[in-house]
C-alpha cells in the first residue's frame, strides 16, 4: 500500500511542487537530428566536387534563364487548358447525358493510363501515324488540310500531351470537388430561381474550391516537374537547356544542381500561393481567434 | 392590384392529381388540394407520409410523375399552347420558381456568402435589382427576422434559429406570391423553435400564403387556417385545427395526434 496523503490537510493541494514529465526518448531523436543535419551541411559546403563556384556562375546564365521561362510558360498554358477542359470533362462525366458521361470516363480511363513520356514521345511522332491532318465531314468533303509535320512542332506536341494528361487527373479533382458541395445547396439555389448556370458558377464551384485547391496545388507542382519529360524531344526547357551546357563542359552535378535549385525556388512560390489561396478561400469558417491574428478588422471589409 | 373579396378566396396554388414514384414505389396516389391566398395550411403526418415529397412537388423541386401543379394560375413545369403543355427548359423553370419561397429544414444557406450577400444575391441576379435596391431589401428583412445587427456575419457564426430566421428572410427577398416552409424548426435546438415560429406566425398574419410541413401541432393549432392530414401518400382528411385536431373524424388522424400530442 502506497501512504495515503491527506490534502486537506494544511497547507494542502495547491502548494505541492510540480515536475514536468521527462522525455529523454525525444533528447535523443532531436540530437541524431541535429547531428544528421549538421553532417548533411558540411559534406554540402566542403566536398569540392559540388563546386559551388560553378553553380553560381550558371545560376543566372541566359539560356537557364530562358529554359525557365519555357519550363514556365508551358506549366501556365497547360494549367489553364487543364482547368478549362477538366471542368467540361466533370460536368460531362456527373450530367444527365448516359452517352456524355461514358465518353468522359472513356477520356478519363485513356488519357489517366498512357504514362506523361510516352504521351509526348506520340505527339511528337504524329506524323509517322497521320501524315496530313484535315478538317472535315467524315467520309465527305475536306475543308483545310495541313502537314502534320509544321503544324505539331516540339511545343506544341508537348502541350498537347501535358495538356491531355493534365486535364485527366484534374476533371477527376473538380468532380471530387462538386460532389462535396450537398445537394441542399443546388436546391436553395434553384428555388431562389437561380439558372443552372448562375448556380454553378455563383453557388457550387466557389465551394468546390476550397475542396479542390489543395489538391490543385499539389498537382500545379507535379505539372511543373513533368515539364522536365519534354527534354526528350528537345524541346529547351530548365531541364535541357541545363543538359545542353553540361554535354559541351562535362560539369554534370553543378548544372543539375542549378536545375534543382530553381525547381525547388518555383515550387516554394506555388505553395506560398497556393496557401494565401487556401485562406481566403476559407475566410469564411476560420475560428475567431485565428482571424483576429492574420486578419484584423477585416471581419466587416467585404 | 386591389385584393377583393373574391381573390382572396380563389386558390392560388392547385395540386390535381399528383402521382410520384421513387425507384418503383408510388409515394403519392394522386393527390389534390387547393390553396387559397393569404391562406396558412399546414401538412402533418407521420415520417414517410409523403407531405415533405408533396410540398416540393410544388416548386418542382421533385417532378411528379403525374398530375399538374399550378401557381396564381401558370402551369409549373409546363407552357401551354394551344391544347398541348410543352415542358420548360431548366431556365425557364428557374423563372417560375423565382415566384415561390422555400425554407429547408437545415437552412441551406449559402455558406461561402454573409447574411446580406445570401439575401441579396437572387434579387440582383435572378430579378435584376440594382445593388442600392438589393441591400435596403436585406437590411429591412433582416431587421424584420430580428437580426439586423448580423447582416454581416457568415452563416457558421449563427445560430440555427438564426440561420433560419436570414433563410426566411432570403425566400421573403424575392417578394414570393406563396411560402414553403418544409419542417423549418426541425433541425433546431429546442430553445430556439420559438423564434422561428413566431417569425412565421407574423407572416402568416400579414396575410402571406403559406405552406407549412410540419411536426409542431401547437404551432399548426395557433396559425393554421386549415390543417391537412397526410398518410401513407394520400390526403386523410382535412379542416380547420379546432375540429381536425380536437375532434379528427378518421382512426389514422387519432392514432397520430395521439402520438405525437404527449
Amino acid at each position: 500500500m502506497t501512504k495515503v496523503l491527506n490534502l486537506d490537510a494544511p497547507p494542502g493541494i495547491t502548494a505541492l511542487k510540480r515536475a514536468k514529465r521527462r522525455r529523454p526518448g525525444l533528447l535523443v531523436a532531436n540530437a541524431v537530428i541535429l547531428l544528421l543535419a549538421a553532417m548533411a551541411v558540411s559534406t554540402i559546403l566542403t566536398n569540392p566536387r559540388f563546386e559551388w563556384g560553378t553553380v553560381g556562375k550558371y545560376f543566372f546564365e541566359i539560356r537557364i534563364i530562358k529554359g525557365i521561362g519555357v519550363s514556365l510558360g508551358m506549366t501556365a498554358v497547360t494549367m489553364l487548358l487543364s482547368l478549362a477542359l477538366g471542368t467540361v470533362v466533370a460536368l460531362m462525366r456527373m450530367g444527365s447525358s448516359r452517352l456524355m458521361a461514358t465518353v468522359a470516363a472513356a477520356f478519363i480511363w485513356v488519357f489517366r493510363s498512357i504514362p506523361m513520356l510516352v504521351q509526348l514521345l506520340f505527339w511528337y511522332n504524329l506524323a509517322a501515324l497521320f501524315p496530313t491532318l484535315s478538317l472535315g465531314i467524315p467520309w465527305g468533303p475536306r475543308f483545310v488540310t495541313f502537314d502534320s509535320n509544321s503544324l505539331l512542332g516540339p511545343l506544341t506536341a508537348a502541350v498537347i500531351g501535358l495538356t491531355l494528361h493534365e486535364t485527366a487527373y484534374i476533371a477527376e479533382l473538380i468532380r471530387s470537388g462538386l460532389l462535396a458541395v450537398p445537394d441542399g445547396q443546388r436546391q436553395a439555389a434553384a428555388t431562389l430561381g437561380l439558372t443552372p448556370g448562375q448556380t454553378f458558377f455563383r453557388i457550387t464551384l466557389p465551394q468546390a474550391l476550397r475542396v479542390i485547391v489543395p489538391p490543385l496545388g499539389n498537382e500545379l507542382i507535379s505539372l511543373l516537374k513533368a515539364t522536365s519529360l519534354v527534354s526528350v524531344i528537345s524541346l529547351a526547357d530548365l531541364l535541357y537547356s541545363v543538359q545542353l551546357i553540361y554535354a559541351k563542359n562535362f560539369q554534370t552535378v553543378p548544372l543539375l544542381i542549378v536545375a534543382a535549385i530553381w525547381y525547388m525556388i518555383i515550387t516554394g512560390l506555388i505553395t506560398l500561393l497556393q496557401q494565401r489561396l487556401e485562406r481566403r478561400l476559407s475566410r469564411h469558417t476560420l475560428i475567431p481567434a485565428d482571424r483576429a491574428g492574420k486578419a484584423k478588422g477585416s471581419e466587416h471589409s467585404l | 392590384m386591389s385584393v377583393t373579396s373574391e381573390e382572396n378566396t380563389q386558390a392560388i396554388v392547385s395540386l390535381h392529381g399528383i402521382r410520384k414514384s421513387f425507384r418503383g414505389t408510388e409515394v403519392l396516389h394522386g393527390i389534390s388540394l387547393e390553396i387559397h391566398r393569404g391562406e396558412t395550411v399546414c401538412l402533418i403526418g407521420p415520417s414517410g407520409s409523403g407531405k415533405s415529397t408533396l410540398l416540393r412537388c410544388i416548386n418542382h423541386l421533385e417532378v411528379p410523375d403525374d398530375g399538374l401543379v399550378t401557381v396564381d394560375g401558370s402551369v409549373i413545369g409546363y407552357r401551354l399552347s394551344g391544347d398541348t403543355l410543352f415542358e420548360l427548359g431548366k431556365r425557364e423553370l428557374a423563372a417560375q420558381r423565382a415566384s415561390m419561397g422555400m425554407v429547408f429544414q437545415n437552412f441551406n444557406l449559402f455558406p461561402h456568402l454573409t447574411a446580406r450577400e445570401n439575401i441579396v444575391h437572387a434579387p440582383r441576379h435572378v430579378l435584376g435589382l440594382s445593388p442600392a435596391e438589393a441591400d435596403a431589401r436585406a437590411e429591412q428583412l433582416m431587421a424584420r427576422v430580428g437580426l439586423a445587427h448580423k447582416l454581416d456575419a457568415y452563416p457558421d457564426k449563427l445560430s440555427g434559429g438564426q440561420q433560419q430566421r436570414v433563410a426566411i428572410a432570403r425566400a421573403l427577398a424575392m417578394r414570393p406570391k406563396v411560402m414553403l416552409f418544409d419542417e423549418p424548426t426541425s433541425a433546431l435546438d429546442p430553445e430556439m423553435v420559438q423564434e422561428v415560429l413566431s417569425v412565421i406566425k407574423d407572416l402568416a398574419r400579414e396575410g402571406m400564403t403559406l405552406v407549412v410541413v410540419t411536426h409542431e401541432m401547437r404551432f399548426a393549432a395557433d396559425v393554421a387556417d386549415r390543417v391537412v392530414f397526410m398518410d401513407d401518400g394520400r390526403v386523410v382528411e382535412e379542416g380547420p385545427p379546432e375540429r381536425l385536431l380536437k375532434a379528427p373524424a378518421h382512426d389514422r388522424t387519432r392514432t397520430f395526434l395521439s402520438k405525437v400530442s404527449t
